[in-house]
């Protein structure tokens, strides 16, 4: 069992935010993430890569907690954010580097992985580039670049289909894939369904701060009143009730 | 549209006074008053060591005055929806603008009358001149600054009349003028000079029948406004100021040798410190004009106290700077020990303010070497800077956290 969430109540300031969420994560799994606009799904996110500090309830990464070992926890964890951000003054180039320096990977081998994954996204030639001068789907890729490179226990990959162009969005289902058959676990939180339906070994579906429903497609479809839904049409019917005020 | 040019400059006012309240409240003053003093001090001696009628016064007294005329802009308090907004009230704007020109005229006239003040007892003495001729100096730069502004104000049109020269109206005309009242006859050139205001005026008239050029004056104020940030941004955050980051391959050596092997925060710090322009080109600045004052002041006392004064600026503009990537989620994120963050930075401000010092010291000795007194210098200078880069860095640190 890779990432662990148990019993979590945290959020931005006194007011809880996330109210009770527990699930897991295992190695080898891809699991998504889902939910409205403000269901509590970057919450839940920063909480795991340690910008928030829960009120209760614990997270663990291999059982190691961010309060316990912050360093261990932390190595264990890649993150690609919603938005970019990059650091402004070094270039693509010094992006890996400093990546290699932060995650004390061994040099040459990291090197050869980063060529590979900027080969893929059509970097590879941009080395010398400074953020300023990318797109921001440009910015997008180095992000994912840097998180893959790594060799983490754990990727957090938060809403990464905006701005991608279809290509990159192919090359990325692709690399995550090879990550999860590594061995690690993926955690994706992500709006476009169809897509994580395809691709998502389970799905945790989150409303108002609470789990909703999780599990794999047919779990999730035992739920739903027709059965074979796609998860567009379960998601749709849970965020109506959501919506109208009514619980399952 | 009648009180708009009003109602903004007031909220300008407010703006202005808001930072000025905060440039002046710390050390600052002490660093301006010793500034001033140091100048005026050199001032005042090296004048009593002046010979009448040499070659180089005019010449030095002519460059001081055309340089200075060109300080103080014209404020058209323009923003970036105007040219939305307005577009209804395209008349009215001439009123805007000369509204706008009263105001910056005030304020322009008042840094030239500052300067010409300044230079006049260096003229008076070098050319023994009289009370008359250093009013009529003081008449003249006054004059050449409304045309000065009336020229910014008339280039904001889209006019072909207005093909002067830009060099022509700032540089050339005053310089002849100048020339003419130092070297021949300053009735004579006073009289140009009048001729110059009305014919600029004129233009300005006939230049005013034209459409603006909006963009062109919209990009002409925002670059005043981010001086004038930029400025502020010396002594406090600016949200305005965002820092522009250069490549600076040349100095890529000096990032090598800064930067410790394997430490992420070394690495980003001496790059963010070095390729960034708010730190680096702030640090550049206070040491070459701490070398200027330094160079000037032959005290041993005041010398050394204005270098441990200017030293201690440095280090209260590089501190910030380690608070600079928190806002950067993945500065949290990398398994790196917060304490290697603090280490990482001591060492950078340490080195950094070590290679002032010695800049500053170098200069500081002025143009008449002494050794004891440069060793004197050496080892409190030295001392600063570890103090200053151990103790106190950790202890605003600590007040911060």
């Amino acid at each position: 069992m890779t990432l662990e969430i148990d019993h979590l109540v945290g959020g931005y300031s006194q007011i809880p935010v996330l109210k009770d969420i527990s699930f897991e994560v295992n190695n080898g799994e891809l699991v998504g993430l889902i939910g409205l606009n403000g269901a509590g799904k970057s919450t839940t996110i920063n909480h795991v890569i340690g910008l928030l500090t829960p009120f209760s309830g614990h997270i663990t990464i291999d059982d190691i907690s961010l309060q316990e070992n912050s360093e261990q926890y932390k190595k264990q964890i890649a993150y690609i954010s919603e938005t970019p951000v990059l650091y402004e003054e070094l270039t693509l180039k010094e992006h890996i580097d400093l990546t290699i320096m932060a995650y004390q990977l061994d040099h040459d081998e990291a090197w050869k992985n980063a060529t590979r994954l900027l080969k893929v996204f059509r970097l590879d030639n941009k080395l010398n580039w400074f953020p300023v001068n990318f797109s921001k789907g440009m910015k997008q890729k180095v992000m994912i670049c840097c998180a893959l490179m790594t060799n983490a226990k754990l990727f957090i990959i938060d809403e990464p289909f905006y701005g991608l162009d279809p290509l990159a969005v192919h090359d990325l289902l692709i690399e995550i894939n090879r990550v999860k058959n590594s061995g690690a676990a993926v955690l994706m939180s992500t709006h476009v369904l169809d897509t994580a339906q395809k691709y998502c070994d389970k799905f945790v579906l989150l409303a108002n701060g609470q789990v909703r429903a999780k599990g794999t497609l047919d779990e999730l479809q035992e739920l739903g009143t027709t059965p074979g839904q796609s998860l567009d049409d379960i998601y749709l019917s849970l965020a109506k009730e959501d919506r109208d005020g009514k619980s399952v | 549209m009648e009180n708009l040019f009003k109602t903004r400059r007031t909220s300008h006012f407010l703006m202005l006074v808001k930072y000025w309240r905060l440039v002046f409240n710390d050390h600052f003053v002490i660093a301006l008053f010793f500034m001033f003093g140091a100048l005026g001090w050199g001032y005042s001696q090296s004048l009593g060591k002046l010979v009448p009628n040499s070659w180089w016064d005019a010449p030095l007294a002519i460059a001081v005055l055309v340089i200075g005329l060109q300080i103080g802009r014209l404020a058209t308090l323009f923003e970036k929806p105007d040219p939305i907004f307005l577009l209804p009230q395209s008349k009215m704007i001439d009123h805007y603008l000369r509204q706008s020109l009263t105001y910056s005229s005030i304020l322009g006239e008042l840094i030239m009358l500052l300067i010409s003040v300044a230079t006049l007892p260096f003229i008076v003495l070098t050319n023994e001149y009289q009370t008359w001729q250093a009013s009529i100096i003081v008449i003249a730069m006054l004059l050449l600054k409304l045309v000065w502004m009336e020229w910014e104000l008339a280039k904001l049109y889209q006019t072909r009349t207005t093909k002067y020269n830009e060099a022509l109206i700032k540089f050339i005309v005053p310089l002849i003028i100048l020339i003419v009242g130092f070297y021949m006859n300053w009735i004579v050139a006073i009289v140009l000079n009048f001729l110059f205001v009305v014919i600029m005026t004129l233009q300005l008239r006939r230049a005013s029948h034209h459409l603006l050029n909006w963009r062109s004056a919209i990009a002409k104020e925002e670059q005043r406004m981010l001086g004038v940030y930029r400025f502020f941004n010396l002594f406090t955050d600016v949200p305005q100021v965002q820092g522009v980051v250069h490549r600076r391959v040349y100095l890529d050596w000096l990032v090598k040798i800064m930067s410790q092997s394997r430490r992420p925060f070394s690495y980003l710090y001496v790059r963010g410190i070095i390729r960034g322009t708010e730190v680096s080109g702030l640090i550049v600045r206070l040491t070459i004009v701490g070398m200027a004052i330094l160079f000037f002041v032959p005290i041993f006392w005041l010398n050394l106290v204005i270098m441990i004064l200017f030293v201690y600026l440095i280090a209260i503009q590089l501190i910030p700077f380690y608070w600079h990537f928190d806002t950067h989620v993945f500065s949290h994120l990398y398994p790196v020990n917060q304490s290697d963050k603090q280490k990482d930075f001591q060492s950078i401000i340490n080195q950094i303010l070590l290679i002032a010092m010695i800049f500053l010291l170098v200069a500081s000795s002025g143009m008449n070497f002494n050794a004891t007194n440069m060793i004197i210098k050496l080892i409190v200078g030295i001392v600063e800077v570890i103090v200053l880069s151990r103790i106190y860095l950790k202890y605003r640190i600590n007040q911060k956290n």
